[in-house]
């Protein structure tokens, strides 16, 4: 069992591998965006963990405002916070992506405007339990907060088909050539694996650090502090 | 918290404001493509054997690839080492704790 997870990061460390052979030998050259389009294989899973990292958080706030206990806050928080850098990517590679093809950094057009306000949602969660202290009152607030960010991602979803704009729509990874198809489709799966090890460390911290204030409480009882 | 990390915070903050402000202020580049102004590329999502290459485009292309991955291992390594750093000082000061528990609770025994 100790072996676990050091067994599981180094597999991790090959789906990172294998995910850039695949995106960046296996797959041919894309016929109207050239090399740039292989920011793809790694932006659109990363859009996809993002909606999942804020799903979990969601359900996970949920569950804590309904039952209290600090483990599914701690779980929230990593979701939260593993949601945040695959959100980081897709904003970050967004822009790089978008400049040679649309001629732009940015548009504000439905689909960008919606993930930013999503993203800025999850980031002010972050704010509040970076910054706000481990207090019950912030872990319910930051708990209201990911109950009210988790459904917004439905907008992001359906922004491009509901109400247009530049940004391609939805449905053009299953729409795409098999090869590009197959090849988003397994850098989704080795992602997954990834953000499921990063979600697992950041939890595993948070389960720590909630031990060090039970041990901290137990030795002011006995005047130890 | 540590200062210089709340400062960085700070700093990352303003960086992202900053650049929401530019991209709200930007106007489309002289050599913008054809698919800027929000035409339908006919063959988007195909593969080809040859690729047209535009000299002016070329080099961003790849360049822009480059910086994307380079951005996307930052990000993914600066939060495991993040996190790291972080369970390695929760452990410590759990290990302390709990030594101190331990004495304390010996002492009480007696």
């Amino acid at each position: 069992m100790r072996l676990l997870f050091p067994a599981a990061t180094a597999l991790g460390a090959v789906a990172i591998g294998v995910a850039h052979y695949l995106a960046f030998v296996h797959v041919p050259m894309e016929s109207t965006m050239g090399a740039v389009q292989r920011i793809f294989y790694f932006h659109v899973p990363s859009a996809w963990l993002f909606y999942l990292g804020a799903l979990l958080c969601f359900g996970a706030s949920l569950g804590y405002l309904i039952n209290r206990k600090a483990r599914w806050d701690a779980f929230a928080h990593a979701s939260a916070e593993t949601g945040l850098v695959f959100g980081l990517i897709v904003v970050v590679t967004g822009p790089l992506w978008a400049r040679p093809v649309w001629g732009v950094w940015w548009n504000w057009e439905p689909r960008l405007t919606t993930m930013s306000l999503v993203l800025l949602m999850f980031a002010a969660y972050w704010v509040v339990r970076a910054f706000g202290g481990p207090g019950q009152g912030v872990r319910r607030f930051a708990a209201v907060l990911a109950v009210f960010a988790g459904p917004s991602i439905y907008f992001v979803r359906v922004a491009v088909n509901r109400w247009g704009g530049v940004h391609p729509p939805a449905e053009t990874a299953s729409r795409s050539d098999d090869v590009i198809k197959l090849t988003m489709y397994t850098c989704f799966f080795l992602l997954l694996f990834v953000f499921g090890l990063l979600l697992r460390i950041r939890y595993r911290a948070h389960r720590d650090a909630l031990t060090v204030r039970a041990v901290r409480r137990r030795l002011a009882r006995l005047g130890g502090i | 918290m540590d200062r210089p990390l709340r400062t960085l915070r700070a700093l990352a903050f303003a960086a992202t404001l900053s650049a929401a402000g530019l991209a709200l202020a930007q106007t489309p580049a002289a050599d913008a493509p054809a698919s800027a102004a929000g035409d339908e590329v006919p063959n988007a999502g195909e593969v080809v054997d040859t690729f047209e290459t535009s000299p002016d485009l070329e080099p961003m292309r790849y360049r822009h690839l480059w910086i994307a991955y380079s951005a996307i291992w930052l990000l993914v390594f600066g939060f495991m080492f993040r996190t790291y750093k972080k369970s390695e000082a929760t452990q410590a000061e759990l290990e302390l704790l709990k030594r101190r528990l331990a004495d304390l609770e010996g002492k009480n025994g007696d």
